[in-house]
């Protein structure tokens, strides 16, 4: 009867070492590198296309998408737009973007809400606050 | 050379464990010696590699595609990474190559490396002697596992207590 031992581990400290040492740009560039590639890699999945579907839409091999989500190759801009037109879904979004579309999420529910209810419900007690108008938004604000 | 795997505690992660071996003979295990060496010529290629390995074992399951291909093994970085070498480094056409071996998405083991400087790893006079150590390593870890001295058991290897592993 044969019997099975655990491997044992080793502690290599220098990999913290190298670690710490590292440039923050270099850590930045390694993990947008992967997210870029993984989020290609999602977005093909969530239309339910394969790599092929991708590469007759932008003229390219089906070798050089394979590539392409290796790992972190160096995609332009234009690369990225042309990737995100033919899957129709965005493949980097800025925090200005998200901002953007927060408020745009925010107005809309507002707006829709208005409709039939009232979003605010006067409270019961009087209060000191009272309720104004933004500006830009034009939303309402206590 | 009798050798043994050892699990590398820093690169145990949730979905994947990293190993490395660690040949009787010399001092260091595989993997520790590659990094101790490329943290004096290469460091700056060196963090970026590691910070790969972090991210992909965080983050990402280990992908067939996060790895190159060589033969019966494989190596690290991927193709088109090109890891950025700092002012430190020292210069090669081909850059960093770190060979390993992904035997299923939860085991991968990390063996050892260097500057590599010709198209062919068996023309580099830095690698070609990595190259074959992986090559080799890969062979009989399989052999080992057909024989049932070694079986995999998710992230985790065990090993025959009798086994004696010859590379």
């Amino acid at each position: 009867m044969k019997k099975f031992k655990k491997v044992e581990s080793i502690q290599i400290p220098e990999i913290d070492s190298v670690l710490s040492n590292t440039s923050q740009e270099s850590k930045h560039f390694i993990k947008k590198s992967l997210e870029i590639v993984h989020q290609i890699s999602l977005a093909i999945a969530d239309k339910g296309k394969n790599q092929k579907y991708l590469a007759d839409k932008l003229g390219k091999s089906e070798a050089e998408i394979s590539k392409w989500l290796c790992g972190t190759h160096n995609f332009t801009v234009r690369t990225l737009a042309n990737i995100g037109t033919a899957l129709d879904q965005e493949i980097i979004v800025t925090p200005w973007k998200v901002k953007e579309n927060h408020m745009k999420y925010v107005t809309e529910v507002y707006r829709a809400n208005s409709n039939k209810k009232p979003i605010y419900e006067k409270p019961k007690q009087s209060t000191s606050f009272s309720l104004a108008k933004d500006k830009e938004t034009g939303l309402k604000v206590a | 050379m009798i050798a043994t795997i050892l699990e590398i505690e820093r690169f145990k992660f949730k979905n994947v464990h990293f190993y490395t071996i660690l040949v009787s003979s010399r001092p260091r295990a595989e993997f520790q010696d590659f990094v101790d060496r490329m943290s004096k010529k290469c460091p700056g290629q060196l963090g970026e590699l590691l910070q790969f390995i972090d991210e992909i074992g965080q983050k990402y399951n280990v992908e067939e595609n996060h790895f190159r291909h060589e033969r019966n093994s494989h190596a690290l970085p991927p193709h088109y990474i090109h890891l950025a070498a700092n002012d430190s480094d020292e210069q090669t056409e081909f850059g960093l190559r770190l060979y390993c071996c992904r035997f299923t998405p939860s085991i991968v083991v990390l063996y050892n490396g260097d500057l590599k400087t010709t198209q062919l790893p068996n023309d580099c006079p830095n690698v070609s002697k990595h190259f074959s150590f992986a090559l080799d390593a890969t062979r009989k870890i399989d052999q080992a596992r057909n024989d049932d001295y070694i079986r995999f058991d998710g992230n985790e290897i065990h090993v025959d207590e009798e086994f004696i592993f010859e590379i």
